[in-house]
């Protein structure tokens, strides 16, 4: 066992982590809408749950519009709670 | 006097009302805008469509959008009228700006109409040549662009850590938890 956990722990390099970029500040013409649901869809899993900032490379002040604008689209039925159990 | 501000209320009717229904509340709420002093910015019908989760039973509804500029007091008033129309079955009220001054904000609201008007009309004329030329080379965008979002969408689970696994085969640890963490 305590071998396993040795090799395992030699395997586990930190991978290089790829730079990401908030697309919003790459594109300034890029503005963060709550009726605009197909944008909105790619800051939330499948699930309908908001995809934290380290796995969508937003910056902090995007973030909190898209965080913002997600919540608005669901008050208004344009994106879900979460995904309908079927 | 307090600072005149820009709202914008989305509203959802029942989608089984004609057109001339959903004109006519329309109108009505219009007139409350109106009777209140609002200064109405625009008002767009969506028409219908599917909504995220059902609605009041409803799967569809008629999206309507209306911006306009009033008193922060005048926004219960128009929410009370729209609670008291029944076939509205959802609205929501967002600020857009506070302090604005009225008449910049009407110029400037008819300069960006306007200029939407010929950018459409450019474009239905662009058609219309290319359609006379009998060319048919336009992209089609919009069908494509729906795919793609779902195959992004669908994607997401996996996203969290793919782009490091691919490099790193054996290095599953970390990210895979947090993976089934979010599938509960």
């Amino acid at each position: 066992m305590a071998m396993r956990e040795d090799t395992h722990a030699k395997k586990r390099r930190r991978p290089f982590p790829r730079r990401k970029v908030c697309r919003f500040c790459a594109d300034k013409n890029l503005k963060v809408d709550y009726r605009d649901a197909n944008t909105l869809k790619l800051f939330t899993t499948e699930r309908g749950k908001i995809v934290p900032r380290r796995i969508s490379g937003n910056c902090a002040r995007h973030q909190r519009q898209i965080s913002v604008a997600v919540k608005r689209a669901r008050q208004i039925a344009l994106m879900p709670y979460t995904a309908t159990t079927i | 006097m307090a600072g005149v501000r820009e709202y914008e209320t989305l509203y959802i009717l029942r989608p089984d009302l004609t057109d001339e229904a959903a004109v006519q509340i329309n109108d009505r709420l219009k007139g409350v805008l109106e009777r209140d002093g609002a200064r109405l910015l625009k008002c767009n019908l969506w028409g219908k469509r599917k909504t995220a989760f059902e609605v009041k039973k409803h799967p569809k509804g008629i999206y309507v959008q209306m911006c306009y500029l009033s008193q922060p007091a005048f926004v219960g008033e128009f929410e009370r009228n729209l609670r008291m129309i029944e076939p509205v079955i959802r609205y929501q009220t967002i600020k857009l700006a506070e302090d604005v001054d009225i008449e910049k904000r009407v110029a400037e609201q008819e300069a960006t109409d306007r200029a939407q008007a010929e950018a459409e009309a450019k474009a239905r004329a662009e058609a219309e040549a290319r359609k006379a030329a009998g060319l048919s080379e336009e992209p089609p965008a919009p069908p494509s662009h729906e795919n793609d979002d779902d195959a992004d969408d669908r994607g997401y689970g996996d996203r969290r850590g793919r782009g490091r696994r691919d490099r790193d085969d054996d290095d599953l640890g970390g990210e895979r938890d947090l993976r089934h963490k979010d599938e509960e």
